[in-house]
């Protein structure tokens, strides 16, 4: 047993309204910089829809994540070492400007110095890349709120529900739609990670951040297509990789991410968790697809276990971080209640941040003579959550959502006095699934340890250093 | 021999290698966040799908050949049973294809840098330019000279190859290089000046492109490391 520490994340996709303030908020902080106005560390799609980039669950294409190669062994599924490093002069798997969008600007200027015409001054949009005028033809949340429904239907997950004889038409009657916030999910097996020829991407041993080193990284830009959830972007200014840092910077304060805080919805959850890292691989080299994210749950180890603690302790953990994975509302959604799924665990990376499947509004066909509906009677056809959050199970969709329905029905009951509804949960635990999923306090939601790396006055030396490491800043240089 | 080729072939190689090293130590300790292949596939991958490879493939293939022609002594080959007319045809008849290759994908590759999309602007700096000029120059100089000395009456491996070999051991020869032909010695110069830029572009890649193979075959595939550590660099 190897145990080791990992700040995580829980979406509760119920709460979310797609108002896109994390995305904004996370932008302003980190990618308004030239060469990443492309790029969304944090997005929000619509589902069904394409998303950003266009189609990139589409992996027969992008070749992200982990397979099963011969002898059941896991590989990249960009192909070998040899393979991979023939893309290096141009790799057909990596996406273009195109498959995001070109960024572009308006002439503001325009508006207040033109001269006198005969008609209104108008601010024409152009490229920033070219910085020549051009046509929009395609931008970031371009099939918001099913615009287009056209591409709607192109929805990889929809057609894979088709298969499986589900027949979702998207007919006027039938249609649903939920929003599907996105960020770097780090991995507890990320491919990009393993992809990257320098080495410059590492998985930060203290709370499980994936970061590229902007010094050591070469621009071989392995990363980009090895990230199945394409979370990697090559910034064309500096010709290097980025990507979501976890506002690293916060947590090491003790604060929650810029788009967990900023959250309308409260519909993020941050806290610790611990997992034993000698069973990474075996989870992640799990023949059947369906059984990764079961197996996911037996990489996170129970915080409360007397052997757990005292192999954590040999590790170095420090008991407040200890004590903060006990406290974990992550560990809570995912481990207690069961009531969150990694979203694509089939991409075998192990992904670290989790998804509570949203209920939807109770199909007409049943509001009629009920309260509250079952599972297979929501709107939102289970089979297409089954695709994004359990390799097309449908059964562990079905269940969170009865649960969550049940917490309904157990608070309904409490109001008017009714009979308890039947649950695996005392009225205790429903108590408090209400009070974190519903209430969702900051306190709650929310549990970042203090920093586990350093004395905190070395923080405030490092206070002028905009957040990025500085290689050559020698450490302990003023103590 | 004047002055002129003494500097040429006496001094100009060691004032190439030494900005080369130099100026590469001090770029790698003290800039390295600028160290990058500038790879532009992102803003426009059409026009990089067959040239590229193309490109360095054949730069890979013509730069071994190079390599191994002046590590390899004419004594050394005549006593395998290879003579003079064997060898020359062979390096005519491999480097010849593998020179147009490069000559032409070099220029495609120009063509879609300042003649294609104008998105590869943002890719391409003065800095580029300069040294695209002499790349462009050494490698078209050295397909002219291999070209304009198809009968093989210049023998470089009597001139040329020992005076490279005399440089390596600090021993040149000059009296070497006096008389060979133009064309040649445009390629020489021509050289020296593109390996004295390579810390200043973005050539530095080709450095890279040694280290990372090896690096990358002998690491774990999940990479853990802890805070300071990367602080220390």
């Amino acid at each position: 047993m190897k145990i080791k520490a990992q700040i995580s994340m829980v979406m509760n996709l119920d709460k979310c309204i797609g108002c896109h303030t994390c995305s904004i908020t996370c932008k302003n902080v980190w990618t308004n910089r030239k060469g990443s106005e492309y790029m969304y560390f944090n997005n929000v799609e619509t589902r069904p829809g394409l998303g950003y980039p266009r189609n990139w669950e589409d992996q027969d294409t992008w070749k992200g994540g982990w397979e099963l190669g011969t002898g059941e062994k896991l590989r990249l599924r960009s192909g070998g070492r040899i393979k991979r490093f023939l893309k290096l002069f141009y790799n057909p798997e990596q996406p273009g400007m195109d498959d995001y969008f070109e960024p572009w600007t308006y002439d503001y200027e325009k508006l207040i110095s033109s001269g006198r015409t005969d008609h209104q001054p108008v601010a024409r949009p152009h490229s920033v890349v070219t910085g020549e005028r051009m046509d929009i033809t395609w931008g970031p949340n371009w099939d918001d709120d099913l615009a287009g429904v056209k591409y709607a239907r192109q929805d990889l997950n929809l057609q894979e529900s088709n298969k499986v004889g589900e027949e979702i038409k998207m007919e006027m009657e039938d249609l649903f739609m939920r929003y599907l916030p996105r960020i770097c999910n780090h991995c507890l097996n990320p491919a990009c990670v393993a992809a990257c020829p320098s080495g410059a991407i590492y998985k930060r041993e203290e709370d499980g951040v994936v970061l590229i080193s902007q010094d050591t990284c070469r621009g071989w830009r392995a990363c980009v297509p090895a990230c199945p959830y394409k979370k990697i972007f090559y910034n064309w200014e500096t010709d290097k990789s980025e990507k979501c840092i976890f506002c690293y910077p916060r947590l090491e304060s003790g604060l929650p991410t810029v788009c967990a805080d900023t959250c309308v919805g409260r519909m993020r959850y941050m806290g610790v968790l611990l997992y034993d890292a000698d069973k990474v691989l075996e989870a992640a080299s799990v023949k059947d697809p369906k059984e990764i994210w079961r197996k996911m749950k037996e990489v996170i180890v129970d915080p409360h276990d007397p052997e757990v603690i005292a192999a954590a302790k040999a590790e170095g953990i420090l008991d407040a971080w200890i004590l903060a994975a006990q406290e974990s509302p992550v560990y809570k959604l995912i481990a207690e209640y069961n009531l969150a799924l990694p979203l694509h665990a089939e991409y075998r990376t192990l992904p670290m941040v989790w998804y509570i499947p949203p209920m939807s509004p109770i199909h007409t066909r049943f509001a009629a003579h009920k309260n509250l509906a079952q599972a297979d009677e929501m709107r939102i056809p289970v089979q297409y959550l089954a695709e994004l959050f359990s390799a097309g199970d449908p059964e562990p969709v079905e269940h969170i959502i009865n649960t969550l329905v049940t917490v309904r029905e157990h608070m309904r009951a409490k109001e008017f006095g009714e009979q308890a509804p039947e649950s695996e949960f005392s009225a205790v635990e429903l108590d408090d699934m209400y009070r974190l999923l519903a209430l969702a306090k900051y306190d709650e939601r929310f549990n970042i340890p203090p920093k586990a790396q350093d004395s905190i006055t070395e923080g405030h030396e490092l206070q002028h250093g905009a957040g990025l490491a500085c290689s050559r800043c020698e450490k302990g240089m003023h103590s | 021999m004047d002055a002129l080729d003494i500097f040429l072939w006496g001094v100009a190689p060691y004032l190439s290698f030494t900005i080369l090293i130099v100026a590469l130590v001090i770029r790698r300790l003290y800039f390295e966040r600028d160290w990058s292949a500038k790879s532009s596939e992102f803003l426009d991958k059409k026009n990089e799908r067959i040239w590229t490879p193309l490109f360095h493939l054949s730069l890979l293939f013509v730069f071994f050949g190079h390599l191994g022609g002046f590590l390899i002594p004419p004594e050394l080959t005549a006593s395998v049973g290879i003579t003079e007319e064997m060898y020359h045809a062979l390096a005519l008849g491999a480097g010849g294809p593998a020179g147009i290759v490069l000559v032409l994908s070099t220029i495609m590759l120009l063509r879609r840098r300042y003649a294609g999309s104008s998105r590869m602007k943002a890719n391409s700096s003065p800095m580029d330019k300069f040294m695209y000029v002499f790349l462009g120059f050494t490698i078209l100089a050295g397909l002219v000279a291999t070209f304009s000395n198809i009968d093989g009456s210049f023998d470089y491996r009597v001139t040329i190859m020992p005076w490279i070999r005399g440089i390596l051991v600090f021993r040149p020869d000059v009296s070497l290089m006096v008389d060979i032909p133009l064309t040649f010695k445009i390629h020489m110069v021509s050289w020296m000046i593109l390996f004295a830029l390579i810390p200043f572009t973005r050539l530095v890649h080709l450095f890279s492109g040694i280290t990372a193979p090896i690096k990358y075959l002998v690491r774990k595939p999940i990479l853990y490391l802890k805070k300071e550590d990367v602080h220390q660099g």
